[in-house]
């Protein structure tokens, strides 16, 4: 697996990580909506990362997962201008 | 294929009639002629199609096609890949029961389904990540 592709598929990795954890995080608001205490205000705003979740996981993560995996399909010759990248 | 990519591509297959089938009835609530209560079913239709159908095909596919990770584990720890599967599809199942009762009139029983369908999932991803992190390498 060439260089680039290693780090491209770690990022979306990383990518997955966090978006999961914000997914995650919201779902856990939606699931305590019921509860008769307040909540905070620094709680509610968690919704602000809303856009961050769906972010990393539909477009950032999976464009570096896209990006990535093809550069692992093509062989560089020795003697072509893209050798040794 | 391995074992487990087959009942992961199953599985996947499952979700993806199933998010067809809940965006045929959000299609038709939207009808004005038909009266369909359905809250909460659009972010459930969307994690039907994103995490039932292409995240757990992408699982299912990495599993099978990366790198060995060793010659002893070629495919990380077996343990720790059913652990993914199972918490990730109950976790996804929790939320398809959990969200639309939460919407409809939201209780300490649909909450608590929820905060278990939230950390499940995030396991499962969480586990996915480190048991595949070892096969992302140069050789």
């Amino acid at each position: 697996m060439p260089r680039l592709t290693v780090w491209m598929i770690r990022f979306a990795l990383a990518y997955l990580l966090v978006g999961f954890t914000i997914g995650a995080a919201l779902l856990i608001l939606k699931g305590l909506a019921g509860s008769p205490a307040p909540m905070p205000g620094w709680v509610l705003s968690l919704w602000r990362w809303l856009p961050a979740h769906i972010e990393f996981l539909l477009i950032v993560g999976p464009c570096s997962w896209l990006w990535g995996w093809p550069t692992g399909f093509c062989r560089v010759s020795a003697g072509s201008p893209g050798a040794g990248m | 294929m391995p074992t487990l990519t087959r009942w992961y591509v199953r599985f996947s297959l499952v979700y993806f009639v199933a998010a067809l089938l809940a965006g045929l009835l959000l299609a038709a609530a939207a009808h004005p002629g038909i009266r369909l209560v359905l809250r909460g079913l659009s972010p459930v239709y969307f994690h039907l199609f994103l995490v039932g159908w292409v995240t757990q095909l992408i699982f299912g596919v990495v599993y099978w096609m990366f790198p060995k990770h060793s010659a002893e584990k070629p495919r990380g720890d077996e343990r720790i890949a059913w652990m993914v599967f199972w918490t990730l599809n109950i976790g996804l199942f929790l939320r398809i029961l959990g969200e639309p009762l939460q919407a409809q009139s939201p209780s300490s029983i649909s909450g608590g389904i929820l905060v278990a369908s939230a950390v499940l999932q995030w396991l499962a991803g969480v586990a996915f990540v480190l048991n595949t992190w070892g096969r992302v390498k140069e050789r």
